[in-house]
């Protein structure tokens, strides 16, 4: 890898941490900040919510404390108390006065608790409610019976009617269900689910909304099964799908009966999707400002390394060639950084070696030429003493007799011829220093030959995968 | 004496001017339009009120039993009531011109009767009934509405020998017109127009605006009625049975099927259901009617129910009629009885469980004597009739029998009653409830 791809690598996964780093502190933070909000807005909605069922509770006393009071009821109630009273006439009486007081329960009773009239069930008059139920709470919460067979969560009030003795009560209420819901007012993006508890075992099917059927009910069975076992209030994050924004902040509200037992579960589900899709919105961002983070990153990596590197590259690739001998070669100098100084220095030091290789070529150069001339000279002087002397010797046979003379003349002849060409041998041989050796033609056989030379490179040829061809004819001379 | 005589002239006219209008309002008129509101269809229902008007039978039933002529002006019985014949009256027409047949009342008949055990042919203008077993009271029998002699016309449209015409049918109100030549005279108004579907509230408060003529009065509804001193028409005897029929295919243990009927409480639906109106019964015929009622026991027993249930836990359906406010609340009423005793019981709709082990049935028992009552009551409730006759022990024994095998839970017998505009004169009611229409006039005819 080189360098540049180096401090690009570098450079950029730099960037690209530092850029996450922050999308992620950011995203943090904001999430952080939208849930503490979305807590608020739940618990805002959850005490609106209360609000709103303490208002319908005060509703139902209401109600029943003008029903109890009203004229026709005292009426009724005088009649019930005859010893030998009718009850037949007042079957329907409940359910007229229901229909009339937009009561889903309403039931007459006699100071025992008999039916006189039940409006949810009229085939049940005769049969007795527990009048002490109820306690002293104005209002409160009763599971009721119904004639289909299913039973009901009801917001109920008991009170005597006005006035009469031995008491005659009254019993009525509302049913808690979609449209006891519907009337409750809640945020657009508030779910308001009510769960009864009629059965042991966690039913999706009894998980009832405002408006339609919950699709989804069986999601909430974890934190409804916490609040029905605890009786205390639970919160939590409900995934409602796999999608992050199909999900709820649910707050499940136990509603108990007078004798404490629950009888039902209000879940106020705030949804969570204008969250979640604000913060998608927010990571979204962060993604194409980090993308376009990274893009400006590698960008600026790439011109800082070509900027850090070229100079580098520039002194390497110069150190390269005076690797390879071209001592003479000089970098541009285009900074008056470290990296300058470093290309000055390099030339500077090739200057150098080129000046000290100049000077050494010189001083061997002068050197051989000193050895040259001291070994032709040591050449030369071998013959020539010979010379001298046989000149020597003719000088001094000149005085001799001519016979002896002769001999001398015809040794020394023959000696200085000898000599003479043992100087131009010597001088052949100098001068032949100088020139390639002449080709001695011979015949060869061509086929060895050239599997010699390839044996040479037999390795290299199996490394790089090579074949050598040779015809199997006869030898050929040249 | 010319003062005296002025002054009786005077006097005679002004009890002239008193009593003419007097006699006047008394005397019948012909003319008008008679609106009757009613729940069930007014010609399909066996006891519809169209079908009284529209169409005759062979034999008519008085209030004391008796059998007078119809459209058979006499019969006779022979080979020891094995074989009846009937004589058809003559002149009688259709509404649409043609003459009553023999072949037309056989065709009637034999549509009329699916499960009867005679042959019918007719010989001349005669109808000869047969059959294997003594058939005392065949003519009693034929004097019910369902063996009414009926036909279509071209149209399709029924066709009949009664006092009114069919003229025409459009949203559940059926057009009548008087049939000038009824054989038994012309009826004294001039047309009806029955308006079916109509629950109790819409004819109480039709009735109330002056809307309707007649209208029903339930029997939860005649003690108010009469508390308001509503003008009212009332049968001298109940004329509907309330029951349950227990499937004895789907619960084939006897003793379950005695459970259950010990575990009903009827005084409790006579006392305030139907604001004590009804005559609580445990036989399929009133009192009044057989004279023995009282000897079967009428009380709920529910220890006994529950014992004889023992720890058997079947889950029950009883199917009701849910477009009869009344009769729902009465089933949810005997579902709690039977809840009571340990039974799980649901309230079905009869139109939706065609199969429910338990059905509350409200019949019309349309017989003017104890035999023939009985024979109605068990085929109504799918039974094959017992052997005929007309001794009271005999009528007992089979009514016991039937009744021992607790298929059936008679509860109550209950009266009809009509609300009758002031308008209305002369109405009187056919022993099983019917109005005789034809005989009624209307007041404020011009």
């Amino acid at each position: 890898m080189s360098l540049r791809q180096k401090l690009l690598l570098v450079f950029s996964l730099t960037v690209v941490l530092a850029v996450a780093a922050v999308a992620w502190i950011v995203s943090l933070r904001t999430r952080q900040a939208f849930t503490e909000a979305d807590q608020k807005h739940t618990v805002a909605l959850v005490n609106q919510f209360r609000h709103e069922f303490d208002g319908h509770a005060l509703d139902v006393a209401a109600k029943i404390d003008q029903l109890a009071a009203s004229d026709r009821l005292v009426r009724v109630a005088y009649e019930l108390e005859r010893p030998d009273a009718d009850l037949s006439p007042y079957l329907a009486e409940a359910a007229t006065l229901a229909k009339d007081y937009q009561l889903d329960y309403l039931e007459i009773l006699l100071p025992d608790g008999s039916i006189v009239s039940s409006a949810q069930w009229p085939a049940r008059f005769g049969y007795k409610e527990d009048v002490r139920y109820g306690g002293n709470q104005p209002t409160f919460l009763k599971k009721e019976d119904l004639s289909d067979g299913t039973s009901a969560i009801g917001l109920f009030a008991l009170r005597t009617v006005r006035g009469v003795e031995p008491p005659i009560y009254v019993l009525g209420g509302k049913r808690l269900d979609h449209d006891f819901l519907a009337n409750l007012a809640a945020a657009a993006d508030t779910q308001v689910l009510l769960y009864p508890v009629l059965t042991p075992g966690f039913s999706p099917e009894q998980l009832v909304s405002s408006n339609a059927n919950v699709e989804t009910g069986a999601r909430y069975s974890s934190i409804i099964e916490q609040a029905r076992s605890s009786g205390q209030e639970r919160h939590s994050l409900i995934y409602l799908t796999d999608r992050r924004e199909d999900s709820v902040d649910a707050t499940a509200m136990p509603l108990r009966a007078p004798d404490g037992n629950v009888l039902a579960v209000l879940l106020v589900a705030n949804s969570r999707r204008g969250l979640v899709e604000l913060l998608q919105h927010i990571r979204a961002i962060g993604y194409g400002v980090a993308g376009v983070g990274i893009l400006l990153a590698i960008a600026a990596s790439l011109w800082i390394t070509s900027r850090i590197s070229s100079p580098i590259e520039q002194l390497a690739a110069a150190a390269a060639e005076v690797a390879a001998g071209k001592w003479e070669t000089q970098v541009e100098i285009s900074s008056h950084d470290e990296v300058g100084e470093l290309a000055e220095s390099f030339n500077h030091m090739t200057r150098q070696l080129s000046e000290q290789r100049d000077r050494l070529v010189q001083s061997e150069r002068v050197a051989a030429w000193r050895e040259l001339a001291r070994r032709l000279a040591h050449e030369l002087k071998n013959p020539l003493f010979p010379l001298q002397l046989t000149v020597e010797n003719l000088i001094r046979a000149r005085d001799l007799p001519p016979a002896e003379f002769d001999d001398t003349f015809r040794e020394s002849t023959a000696t200085l011829t000898a000599e003479i060409a043992n100087l131009k041998n010597v001088i052949a041989r100098f001068s032949d220093f100088s020139k390639m050796p002449k080709p001695q033609l011979q015949e060869v056989n061509v086929r060895e030959m050239v599997e010699k030379i390839s044996a040479l490179y037999a390795p290299a040829r199996a490394q790089r995968n090579h074949r050598l061809l040779t015809s199997r004819g006869s030898a050929m001379r040249v | 004496m010319k003062r005296t005589a002025c002054r009786w002239f005077a006097v005679g006219s002004l009890l002239l001017a008193v009593l003419v209008p007097a006699i006047a309002r008394t005397r019948p008129r012909y003319g008008g339009v008679l609106h009757i509101e009613t729940r069930s269809d007014p010609i399909k229902s066996p006891d519809g009120i169209a079908r009284k008007l529209l169409f005759d039978t062979l034999t008519q039933g008085n209030d004391s039993g008796d059998v007078l002529p119809g459209l058979a002006v006499s019969w006779e019985s022979q080979s020891a009531n094995h074989r009846w014949q009937f004589h058809l009256r003559s002149g009688v027409r259709f509404h649409d011109g043609s003459l009553l047949t023999a072949e037309a009342v056989v065709q009637s008949l034999a549509a009329a009767c699916s499960r009867c055990t005679w042959h019918v042919r007719g010989v001349g203008d005669s109808i000869i009934f047969t059959s294997e077993s003594p058939m005392p009271g065949l003519p009693a029998e034929l004097a019910r509405s369902v063996y009414a002699i009926s036909r279509k016309d071209q149209n399709g449209n029924p066709d009949g020998t009664g006092p009114f015409r069919f003229d025409s049918a459009s949203n559940g109100i059926v057009f009548l017109s008087a049939n000038d030549d009824s054989w038994q005279g012309r009826p004294f108004v001039d047309a009806v127009e029955v308006y079916s579907n109509r629950s109790p509230r819409e004819q109480w408060l039709d009735f109330s605006v002056g809307k309707a003529d007649l209208v029903e009065v339930p029997p939860e509804l005649l003690r108010q009625a009469q508390q308001e001193r509503v003008p009212l028409i009332a049968t001298s005897r109940p004329t509907e049975l309330l029951a349950v029929a227990i499937s004895d295919q789907q619960i084939p243990d006897v003793h379950l099927r005695e459970s259950i009927a010990l575990a009903l409480d009827r005084a409790a639906l006579s006392n305030v259901i139907f604001q004590k109106q009804g005559e609580i019964t445990a036989s399929l015929l009133p009192n009044a009617l057989s004279g023995y009622s009282f000897l079967f026991p009428t009380s709920a027993n529910p220890g006994r129910s529950r014992e004889l249930r023992g720890a058997q836990s079947i889950s029950l359906h009883l199917g009701v009629d849910t477009t009869n406010a009344i009769l729902q609340l009465v089933a949810e009423r005997l579902a709690l009885n039977l809840r009571e005793a340990g039974w799980n019981v649901h309230v079905v709709s009869q139109a939706a469980n065609l199969n429910p082990e338990l059905s509350l049935r409200l019949i019309h028992i349309e017989a003017a004597d104890a035999a023939s009552a009985l024979c109605e009551a068990m085929q109504d409730f799918g039974a094959t009739p017992h052997e005929e006759s007309v001794d009271p022990s005999a009528v007992y024994s089979a009514e016991h029998a039937f009744l021992l095998s607790h298929t059936v839970v008679p509860l109550l017998y209950l009266p009809k009653a009509y609300g009758v505009n002031a308008r209305v004169h002369n109405l009187a009611l056919a022993p099983d409830g019917t109005p005789r229409v034809a005989s009624l006039s209307l007041e404020d005819v011009r």
